[in-house]
């Protein structure tokens, strides 16, 4: 069958198709690297966020194709990334065909809970090799596994590895190279021996729910025994079969059912009770606990990491120095991108002569990629942080220590540092996201993540508090300024859990997988691995989002510059030559400039949007400069500061704390009513609009990547804006209403 | 359904040997006796895990904030909310 399966293939010109498989947790990743290098890239399955993993294993006689198949612990699918095992493994995905060999990897620690799956893998009959992962540890602990035996009983090669050594990765590679053609029959013995102990009406029923299967589907290959036991004991009806309209066996299925109940079996856990108990049973002949064997050996450090005072201790150090790597390690890095990004603009500024090409390429196009750009170190250090806590077990314990305050709104604690991390930034938040295995819990967390006041918020913050918020004390210590920032923190936070508590009550009802996770024995963590995943993350990052960021960018870039105004271009031309001639102009000059980009702004198409809107943005105390400012910041918040000093002349270069901006923004007077635009008020109005609205297009962008479909990204953006405009409006009307 | 879970557990409790498994004190190990309630998913990723009757369970321990608990079952160690946990009933093997 091998033989065939490989010929077929390679005369579609494709490589044999080698599937990773086996429980979270068994080291299935480290393996993937460790046999694939760099030579792999990462996506989603079509219509799921399940990550798709594929590389490229390089052997001396022959290239093969490997996929990382999701962790799985049965067959029979409880969440998406089981069902995808399921859909691969029976020839039911379509953009994935069914493997040509099986590498199952099991954990060498726990090979008894890891047998389950890798059996009912087996009993697929596709031709398969079994890893013991984590040897050494195994080794180290006291367990004995006789490798012999265990081959005897799987019937397939078995392979001792530490998946981090390469020598022993090699091993398995060689093995790959000179032996795929070699048949086996997997389970062949051991099988006929386990059925003989099944309760007889048992034996019977599946035999007959087989013999259907055969002649029903001549496609399904395998031991169909072994899949008419699951068909009896799958209470959810999650296999692929049950999908289908095939009535017969579904009445069938029923009928067994039925008769089961009668003679006081329980069906729904036949499969789980059987195929447990022959684990157990047989794993008498290959498990050998040492003398030296300690029960819980690597989980002593759960005394320290779990304590209540010194694992909270802990864990706050370990969370400060997160926000801190992601806040301030990442800012020379990032102004190492700016700087670079700076000198080619003006390198393109200088060499080029002036024409709207150039415009384009220079604030539309080297800015979008500085906006993908600035991301990345943030981004990667998180990710790197993430890899060395998942890699070494101590996530599963933040999970584990935090759950209880994050279930009052309806999350996991495994939410609790995607939402940290998005105090910094919400990009990096929403792909930490991706360690939370429930879709809803997920997805809640995405859709609250950009609520959490982030970085790029901080300039807006400044500039209006700088600007109009008096710098007094109330009840002798409290600065009115710090408390006015502080209070935004705290709109932020408690819409974000109010929102959470919300979407969990009502379209993100319930759980999609079952709350339990595994706490793994703790291990040092390994640099590369995590050294590449970060990498990979960072570079689907700037691939995938970059792409949309990058054309968003563009599209601004054109509402901000058109149309054009030859006539104004013309005037102003003109008189930038005359005072040219004349150097003693040079404030003059400066001045005309200012008036210009004021000028083209005013007219642009986000201009007369902002205008357009002033009618709406009346109530909130926006006029249309604000206006301006809130479309530009579209393309990250921040911008709001360098637009407001465009549109109120003063330097371009102005940053929040600017005293030429802040004074501009004081002095600023209505033309109708001659009263100052900006007052307390409008500057809390403007803060709280910054807070809870959705001012950012890489955000949406991600959420688009990691969701797959523009439904959850324009969600967001509705309900944020609804909440800000909303938010500003009774905070502005009531301050109005009380005086202020 | 429901009821005639719950005429099953009253039965068991009657049994002293047969307890929720919260009511487990740390490091106190049983074996799985009985699911208790209609959370089918729950069960079936628990049966999977190896909550299968007559395995031995060891109740860990609970998170500092007393949510979730730690329990291990073969070599492996989960973490389950209370409220599903309230649903595993253990046979204690005196």
């Amino acid at each position: 069958m091998m033989d065939s399966l490989i010929l077929t293939h390679t005369s579609n010109n494709s490589s044999p198709l080698i599937a990773l498989t086996g429980n979270p947790n068994c080291g299935k990743t480290t393996l993937f690297n460790q046999l694939t290098g760099l030579r792999h890239k990462t996506g989603n399955y079509p219509g799921v966020t399940v990550e798709k993993k594929i590389g490229l294993l390089k052997l001396k006689n022959q290239n093969f194709t490997l996929i990382d198949l999701p962790g799985t612990y049965s067959l029979l699918p409880c969440s998406p990334d089981e069902k995808v095992v399921h859909d691969i493994l029976f020839d039911q995905q379509a953009d994935t065909r069914k493997p040509d060999l099986l590498l199952i990897v099991l954990d060498a620690n726990n090979l008894e809970r890891n047998l389950y799956f890798a059996t009912q893998a087996l009993e697929l009959n596709i031709p398969s090799i079994v890893v013991l992962n984590m040897w050494d540890m195994a080794h180290k602990n006291g367990t004995c596994i006789d490798l012999k035996e265990l081959e005897l009983f799987l019937g397939v090669p078995c392979f001792s590895c530490d998946s981090r050594k390469s020598l022993e990765v090699e091993k398995i590679k060689n093995h790959i190279d000179l032996n795929l053609t070699i048949k086996h029959a997997p389970l062949f013995h051991s099988f006929k021996q386990w059925k003989s102990n099944w309760p007889d009406c048992v034996q019977k029923h599946t035999q007959t729910l087989s013999t259907i299967l055969t002649n029903n589907y001549p496609n399904m290959k395998g031991n169909l025994e072994g899949e008419a036991l699951r068909l009896i004991s799958d209470s959810q009806l999650n296999h692929h079969l049950f999908k289908t309209n095939d009535v017969k066996i579904h009445q069938e299925i029923n009928l067994i059912r039925n008769d089961l109940l009668k003679q006081n079996i329980q069906w729904k856990s036949i499969e789980a009770d059987l195929r447990y108990h022959w684990i157990q049973s047989s794993s008498r002949k290959f498990i050998r606990k040492e003398s030296n064997y300690q029960k819980n050996k690597y989980y002593l450090f759960d005394k320290f990491f779990i304590h209540p005072i010194w694992g909270s201790l802990f864990f706050l150090i370990i969370m400060s120095l997160i926000f801190q790597s992601i806040f301030t390690w990442a800012e020379p890095i990032m102004n190492l991108f700016s700087y670079f990004i700076d000198h080619l603009s003006q390198l393109i500024d200088s060499t080029f002569p002036d024409s709207q090409l150039k415009n384009l390429v220079l604030d539309g196009i080297i800015a979008g990629v500085g906006n993908v750009l600035i991301f990345l170190p943030q981004i990667f250090i998180l990710f790197f942080f993430i890899g060395i806590f998942e890699d070494s077990g101590y996530m599963a314990r933040a999970a584990f220590v935090l759950d209880k305050i994050m279930s009052k709104v309806g999350l996991s604690g495994k939410s609790f540092l995607p939402l940290l991390s998005s105090f910094a930034c919400a990009i990096p938040g929403i792909l930490a996201t991706r360690t939370i295995e429930d879709r809803k819990d997920r997805l809640c967390t995405i859709l609250i993540a950009p609520l959490i006041s982030c970085s790029a918020r901080i300039p807006v913050y400044t500039l209006m508090i700088g600007a109009l918020i008096p710098s007094i004390k109330i009840w002798g210590f409290f600065n009115l300024q710090g408390a006015c920032l502080l209070s935004m923190y705290l709109l932020s936070i408690t819409t974000a859990l109010t929102m959470a508590t919300l979407f969990r009550k009502t379209f993100l009802k319930g759980q999609t997988i079952p709350f339990l996770f595994e706490l793994p024995p703790y291990r040092l963590p390994n640099l590369k691995t995590i050294l590449i995943s970060s990498w990979d993350q960072s570079k689907e990052f700037i691939y995938r989002a970059g792409s949309i960021i990058f054309c968003i960018s563009i599209v601004l870039w054109f509402l901000v510059n058109y149309p054009k105004n030859p006539e104004q271009d013309h005037n102003y031309l003109i008189q930038k030559n005359k005072l040219i001639q004349n150097p003693s102009y040079n404030e003059k000059l400066t001045a005309l400039e200012k008036e210009h980009h004021r000028y083209k702004m005013e007219h642009s198409f986000a201009g007369k949007l902002g205008k357009t809107i002033e009618p709406l943005t009346r109530y909130l105390g926006f006029d249309w400069k604000i206006n301006i400012g809130i479309i530009s910041s579209f393309a990250a918040r921040e911008v709001l500061v360098s637009t407001l000093a465009i549109v109120y002349q003063v330097n371009e270069d102005a940053d929040a704390t600017s005293v030429d901006l802040r004074q501009a923004i004081l002095t600023e007077k209505s033309p109708t009513t001659g009263k100052p635009v900006y007052t307390p008020l409008v500057g809390i109005s403007v803060m709280v609009f910054f807070v809870l609205a959705c001012q950012c297009m890489s955000t949406l962008a991600i959420v688009k990547k990691e969701t797959s479909s523009w439904k959850w990204p324009l969600f967001m953006f509705g309900y944020m804006s609804l909440l800000a405009y909303s938010g500003s409006f009774i905070v502005f009307q009531l301050g109005k209403l009380l005086g202020f | 359904m429901q009821y005639l879970l719950r005429i099953n557990f009253n039965k068991a409790s009657m049994n002293t040997n047969i307890c929720k498994l919260t009511e487990l004190k740390p490091n106190q190990s049983g074996t799985v006796h009985s699911f208790l309630g209609d959370n089918h998913h729950l069960h079936s990723r628990l049966r999977e895990l190896g909550f299968t009757k007559g395995c031995w369970v060891t109740y860990i321990r609970r998170a500092p904030l007393g949510d979730p608990i730690e329990l291990a079952i073969y070599e492996s160690h989960i973490a389950i909310r209370k409220i599903d946990a309230m649903n595993i009933l253990i046979e204690l093997n005196i």
